[in-house]
């Protein structure tokens, strides 16, 4: 039996003669721990080659916004509305094999371009669309699944069906983080479905590197905390008294035989009292001005929810958590953005994230962070240019938008083109694994590299898949 | 022809001379339109260099090209359908290249190439590498690893020190310990064992009155020990704690996983199917074989066959995306799933591995993959649906109670029968009665433009119209035979959308009758008629239905006319309408026989005896699937290769290997190779999996690997023995378990020397024991004994009634941790805090895990918190002892020994910082005194 903890830093101690942090997985599963040094697993590392971002804030949208009514403009859909067409419709293929007739449906929202750039936004994201100067668009992004669960999975873990680590999990596993105080990778108001947890866990990397949660999905933001992190039942003095009388105990229940593990232990105290010290500071939004607070939208019924988490992520970034998740979500199995009939009601979803996420953009960059954080915005896919049911898109793995923000990713710029239905990703294809690639490759990872050895084999976040998208980059 | 194709190019060079000119502008086209293309959009993952070969295709050189890859031939020159470039750039077998489709003339320049002969200059490219389809497995040496090779006894060892061994396992140790210039140490103390024996064997703390009565008893620790071992072995507990190790390799869990987890609902009987089977120390080779094929075996009594048919949940409660839209991938994943567990858990193989390629590391190549696929596909785990779903069958039962549920089914089916009987009776009199029916497409549409339907059940005929708002109205004329008083009745399918107050007009003898109906109700008569009433006609009825004054949706169905009374015709002498008084007395009676019997099928429905339980399962009852399966290229499900008959693991069979009837999936068979003595695997894994849950580690510290990259045994001779004498003990695991426990080794000291500690490190050796951290539910139970809050009930369904989905699940505090409800996405904090295995993957050796979510769960969680209130209660409640003494019986209750005088010291001078007299004070102060020995380092180890 050997301890997980001080797995990941043999990297560093070099303790088996290996340099890889697959092979640092491998030894330390069957190496004692007793020949490695005690370190902290969350420590800050060095990144693989030269990095452009520091961390990454992954805004989430649930559900699967519509990329043809929101970023991808496709006049065409104007003209070809109410005409059948054929197309090669996810669901249908992978239910029968068929390619079927579908009705063309167009967006229903005005598109209109904005800044210098000259980008094309729909009326859903006003606001959005105010800094497409600084965003780069990701049009033609593909990726795997046709259900939600799978394909969030995808998303997240880079499998559909298979058990693997979040991303997030990934790069703290790789990064480490900046702040000994706080976790690594935080995920606000995670949703309990599709996925759920499996969407922040760490699966079988070190559990170090399982994402915390604040707050859940459908939780108003004024109630969300960190599991466990605050005492209600003891004032701060008993508290700081039962502290201080486990840790007198703790030091003399380590005896003359103390192995590393247990003196983790009183480490793991230590952290834990000082994180419960400096997370709640985190929290209080009650620190920011009321300019600050009213650019995300706090105090605005539609808005206020939404802004709250957008500007804790800010907060985190501040604080350097490696990697932050803003979720829209909630808790259903037709998740928020998810409209197969009525897609007007991507109205209340636009609204509702439409100026938090401006505000955040925003607030980066006039506080220099946008210089070494990379924004993230979307969703697990997009929706058909074609109707389901009478006014409602079913799900569109085959090309979607997603946008970057920041840290050295060209701004004002679109990448990629789906077909002028805006079906299929045809132009400069992307798919998920690519884009997770890249993602890591921003952060100073090498997707190929950064492998982890369970069961026998190393494993890795693109799977033996992933190409570094160089186009993106200025 | 294709032959014909191929050789042109062989002709053209042949006939030379006038056709140079056309070779030489082939092969300008090859060098202007082609070469660029593939060197541009091809090479970076289909050449010699590719930084990472892709599909096992090479496009850099002819002949490379023309051979392919694992899919076939890329370029067959002639031949444009068999050239799967070719379907490859058009984006129909594979989408190629993967970053967006190239443009239609670039394509074409391609086809026209293809057709053209292919020519192609490039020469033979070595690579660095030189990548081949199949690694070439070499079976004959892979057999020469270890694990392959059949386990044998080995003669027992004679170590200097004799005296020091109890038995043949320190024999074998002490000879390795001596050879390292070691000496054993001490052995431990006897409250240090007895805390360490109870939680290895029944996972919970010994009370003081136990530790007590062993730490007195007069005989030697070695009987007085005996003793113990013997009791806990035969208790109850011993299968919850050693059953919850192998639903760790079973990846069992209650709900789904996946993308939308659902509740299994039924697996609590394979836990407690597990844990009766410790319990019970059912044979391990039998606990195989039922968990692979117990649905196979023939059935002895209804108690074995209860478990052979749960025991099936072990293939089938893997975490599964009943959602992934693609079946042909789910069932693919499942099937994977399932051999990988398998491979993992009875065989300590990475089987997994081979679902793409050869095994990477171990002699297993992707047909023997393959050979195991066909087995599981020819097995039914789901029915497939938009969420496709498990499959469950009902338990058999004991013969009274099948008795009851025969003789139940026998009163229905006769009741039916007799039912079914009259009412066909009925049907014929009706028949006979001058009933005259018009459905809507017979009538005549005077207004509006009426829609048809088949929508909504229950209508009359194909369909039935539907029209709303103004303007529409259908009339139906029924001449009539005989004249008199009839019930008329329209049909209607109902639904919300429908008018409450549908008008229907009825011209009778005596005017004209508006009566309106609410189509939202479920129609009256047999759920598809409703009365309008009764009238009296001449020579025809006419009916009219319309939407003047309705609101929602009226429906015009059909319209049937049923006498009541006919008038006496004259001109046939009164027959008819005698008849017709005939047939309606003969038909009151059976109307009042057939509600009769109606109201006593409910009767006897409402007495039905309870149905057997449900338990999830794999079946074969429909065998129509049986068959051999393709390999999948590159797993792709697909993408098929050629077919490989159901088969075992070749590195591991003898040549005389079974083999799969034809008839048969082959599952039982291959239970019963696993589960064989002859498997040099099996035997092996199960007693070193034993052992390390007695020592910390296996002899083989990889408890789940013992392929190439596995660890090598540590003493490969004692695993040896121990796995030979397992099998001659009936596979009996409290025999193994008693005989490691009663070693000496087994009961040293976990301190250990200098000398040890540099000359080996990971204790390999075993010169002493090892300190070990305490297991979630080890805290868990630990936890609740102290408070006094431990439910000892034994199984059951434990997940609250009212349960539909896990999200949000709170668990209910007091039963023993292995009966929280084990959910996918959602687990206890204290599990999730403490390393409890990730249910969605089969694990042998849990991670152990130093975390400051452990320290918070600990200091500030109200469960801690609430334990350790009641655990203080508890010390209080008797008030004859002091405080000196209730500390010993704190400590006692959860570290199992005596304070310390510092740590005494310590929490005399807590609890005495204060004035309190009133006794809240105090309780708060025990509380937090409570919690912090619950938190402290000694009460999550073992020593």
């Amino acid at each position: 039996m050997t301890d997980i903890l001080h797995r990941r830093r043999l990297l560093k101690s070099a303790a088996c003669g290996f340099g890889s942090l697959a092979l640092a997985g491998l030894c330390a599963e069957e190496s004692s721990a007793a020949n490695v040094t005690a370190s902290n697993p969350l420590a800050s590392l060095d990144p693989m080659l030269p990095a452009r971002a520091k961390r990454i804030i992954f805004i989430f949208m649930q559900g699967g916004p519509s990329h043809v009514d929101t970023f991808d403009y496709k006049p065409l859909l104007f003209k070809e509305d109410g005409n059948e067409h054929e197309f090669r419709d996810a669901r249908v293929l992978a239910k029968t094999g068929s390619i079927q007739k579908h009705r063309v449906m167009k967006p229903l929202w005005k598109f209109r371009q904005y800044g210098e750039c000259g980008q094309w936004v729909s009326d859903l994201f006003p606001h959005i669309g105010e800094h497409v100067d600084d965003l780069c668009f990701v049009h033609s992004l593909h990726t795997n699944g046709v259900a939600h669960g799978p394909s969030t999975l995808f998303l997240h873990t880079g499998a559909t069906n298979l058990i693997r680590p979040s991303m997030g999990a990934w790069v703290t596993y790789g990064l480490g983080t900046e702040n000994q105080n706080l976790p690594g990778f935080i995920t606000i108001a995670p949703s309990s479905a599709n996925g759920g947890p499996r969407n922040f866990a760490n699966a079988f990397l070190p559990a170090d590197y399982q994402g915390t949660a604040i707050g859940r999905a459908s939780q108003p933001m004024t109630e969300a905390r960190i599991r466990h992190l605050t005492n209600s039942r003891l004032s701060q003095e008993e508290q700081q008294r039962q502290f201080e009388l486990l840790q007198g105990l703790n030091r003399a229940q380590l005896g003359d035989d103390a192995d590393d593990r247990q003196r983790a232990v009183l480490s793991s105290f230590e952290l834990a009292w000082r994180m419960q010290m400096h997370a709640p500071g985190l929290m209080d939004l009650s620190e920011e001005s009321t300019a600050t607070q009213a650019m995300y939208g706090i105090g605005e019924k539609e808005t206020d929810d939404f802004g709250r988490q957008c500007l804790l992520g800010r907060r985190m970034a501040e604080r350097g958590v490696r990697f932050i998740q803003i979720n829209y979500a909630d808790n259903g199995n037709n998740p928020r953005w998810d409209q197969h009939s009525k897609m007007p009601l991507h109205e209340v979803h636009a609204k509702a994230s439409d100026k938090p996420v401006a505000g955040l953009l925003a607030d980066l960059k006039a506080r220099g962070l946008l210089e070494d954080t990379l924004v993230w915005w979307g969703g697990e896919f997009g929706r058909n240019p074609f109707a389901q049911n009478s006014d409602g898109r079913d799900h569109n793995p085959k090309g979607f938008t997603h946008f970057l923000a920041g840290a050295g990713v060209k701004p004002g710029f679109a990448y990629g083109e789906t077909d002028e239905f805006g079906h299929e990703a045809v132009v400069d294809k992307v798919h998920m694994h690519d884009l997770h690639a890249t993602l890591l490759y921003a952060l100073g990872l090498d997707h190929e590299r950064l492998t982890y050895r369970y069961a026998g084999r190393d494993f890795r976040l693109t799977d033996i898949e992933g190409r570094i998208v160089d186009g993106i980059f200025s | 022809m294709r032959c014909l194709l191929m050789t042109l190019p062989v002709m053209i060079a042949i006939l030379g001379g006038s056709l140079v000119a056309d070779d030489q502008q082939k092969l300008n086209f090859f060098e202007n339109k082609i070469r660029p293309v593939l060197v541009e959009h091809c090479y970076e993952c289909h050449a010699a260099h590719s930084k990472q070969l892709r599909g096992g295709l090479r496009l850099d050189d002819r002949e490379s090209a023309r051979r392919g890859g694992d899919s076939g031939p890329a370029v067959v020159p002639g031949d444009l359908n068999e050239s799967l470039l070719l379907s490859a750039l058009e984006y129909e077998s594979f989408e190629m290249p993967p970053r967006g489709k190239l443009p239609q003339s670039v394509i074409d320049d391609f086809r026209t190439w293809i057709e053209t002969g292919a020519i192609d200059p490039r020469e033979p490219v070595e690579a660095a590498g030189t990548p081949s389809r199949t690694m070439g497995i070499d079976l004959e040496a892979g057999r020469q690893h270890w694990a392959f090779k059949p386990a044998r006894r080995y003669d027992v060892p004679h170590p200097n020190d004799i005296a020091w061994c109890d038995g043949d396992i320190d024999r074998f140790l002490l000879a390795e310990i001596e050879a390292a210039d070691l000496v054993p140490a001490p052995d431990a103390d006897r409250q240090t064992l007895i805390r360490r024996a109870y939680f290895d064997l029944i996972g919970l703390p010994p009370s003081p009155e136990q530790i007590a009565a062993f730490v007195d008893d007069p005989l030697s620790t070695l009987d007085a020990f005996a003793t113990v071992v013997d009791e806990l072995l035969n208790s109850p507990h011993f299968g919850e704690r050693w059953g919850r190790h192998w639903l760790d390799v079973a990846r069992f869990a209650e709900s789904t996983g996946g993308g939308r987890s659902l509740l299994y609902k039924h697996s609590w009987l394979y836990r407690d199917y597990v844990i009766e089977a410790f319990n019970s120390d059912k044979p391990f080779d039998q606990f195989i074989i039922e968990q692979i094929a117990g649905d196979l075996l023939p059935v002895d009594d209804y108690r074995s066959g209860q478990q052979q048919l749960t025991a099936t949940a072990f293939l089938a409660l893997g975490p599964t995306n009943y959602e992934l839209q693609d079946k042909e991938q789910l069932r693919m994943d499942v099937i994977d799933e399932q051999i990988d567990t398998m491979g993992r858990a009875f065989l300590g193989m990475t089987l997994g591995c081979a679902r793409c390629h050869d095994h990477k590391f171990d002699p297993i190549p992707t047909t023997d993959y393959y050979a195991l696929a066909g087995i599981f596909r020819s097995t039914k785990t789901m029915e497939h649906s938009n969420v496709s779903n498990w499959l469950t069958r009902e338990l058999p039962v004991d013969d009274a109670w099948q008795q009851r549920l025969d003789d139940h089914k026998t009163a229905l089916t006769s009741l039916r029968a007799e039912l079914d009987d009259r009412q066909s009776q009925a049907n014929n009199i009706r028949k006979q009665l001058p009933l005259t029916m018009l459905d809507d497409v017979d009538a005549e549409v005077i207004a509006g433009s009426w829609s048809t339907s088949s929508g909504v059940q229950k209508f009359v005929g194909e369909a039935y119209s539907y029209g709303g708002g103004p303007g529409y109205e259908m009339r139906y004329r029924l001449p009539l035979k005989s004249p008199g008083t009839y019930d008329v009745r329209v049909s209607y399918s109902p639904h919300e959308n429908r008018s409450p107050n549908a008008p229907f007009t009825v011209a009778h003898k005596e005017g004209e009758t508006e009566i309106r109906i609410d189509q939202r109700m479920k129609p009256p008569i047999d759920e598809l008629y409703a009365s309008l009433g009764q009238f009296a006609f001449d020579d025809a009825a006419v009916i009219t239905v319309s939407t003047a004054g309705a609101e929602g949706m009226v429906v015009a169905d059909a319209v049937e006319l049923v006498p009541v009374e006919l008038d006496t015709n004259d001109e046939d002498g009164g027959s008819a309408a005698e008849q017709f008084a005939q047939l309606t007395t003969q038909l009151e009676t059976l109307t009042s026989v057939i509600s009769n019997l109606k109201s006593q099928i409910e009767e006897t429905e409402k007495q039905a005896p309870p149905r057997p339980p449900e338990t999830v399962v794999v079946t074969e009852e429909d065998t129509s699937e049986v068959g051999d399966y393709h390999v999948c290229i590159r797993g792709n499900a697909k993408n098929l290769g050629p077919e490989v008959p159901r088969g075992f693991l070749s590195v591991a069979s003898n040549e005389s290997g079974l083999h799969v009837p034809d008839e048969a999936s082959g599952r039982l068979e291959l239970a019963r190779w696993i589960a064989s003595e002859q498997n040099p695997l099996t035997a092996r894994v199960a007693v070193n999996r034993i052992w390390k849950h007695l020592f910390g580690a296996g002899l083989v510290s990889t408890v789940d690997n013992f392929g190439v990259v596995g660890e090598r045994p540590s003493h490969p001779e004692l695993l040896d023995t121990l796995a030979v004498t397992f099998v001659e003990n009936n596979w009996s695991v409290k025999s193994l378990i008693r005989e490691i426990m009663l070693s000496r080794a087994y009961r040293l000291s976990s301190v250990h020397t200098q000398e040890a500690k540099a000359v080996d490190p990971e204790n390999r050796l075993l010169s002493h024991q090892r300190r070990r951290r305490l297991e979630a539910e080890a805290i868990y139970d630990a936890i609740l004994s102290i408070s006094g809050q431990l439910d000892t009930t034994l199984g059951g369904d434990t997940v609250r009634a009212d349960t539909k989905s896990e999200y949000g699940y709170e668990f209910d505090v007091g039963r023993r941790a292995v009966y929280l409800p084990v959910f996918r996405n959602q687990l206890p904090d204290l599990f999730t805090a403490f390393d409890f295995p990730d249910p969605n993957l089969s694990t042998g050796k849990r991670n152990v895990s130093t975390l400051s979510t452990q320290a918070l769960l600990l200091m500030n969680s109200p469960f801690v918190a609430d334990q350790a209130r009641l655990a203080a209660q508890r010390l209080l409640a008797d008030e004859t002892i002091d405080n000196n003494a209730r500390l010993n019986l704190l400590y006692h209750r959860a570290l199992g020994r005596q304070p310390t005088a510092e740590e005494a010291e310590i929490a005399q001078s807590f609890l005495a910082s204060d004035d309190d007299i009133d006794g809240k004070l105090s309780l708060d102060r025990w509380t937090s005194l409570c919690q912090a020995v619950i938190a402290s380092l000694d009460f999550r180890y073992v020593e």
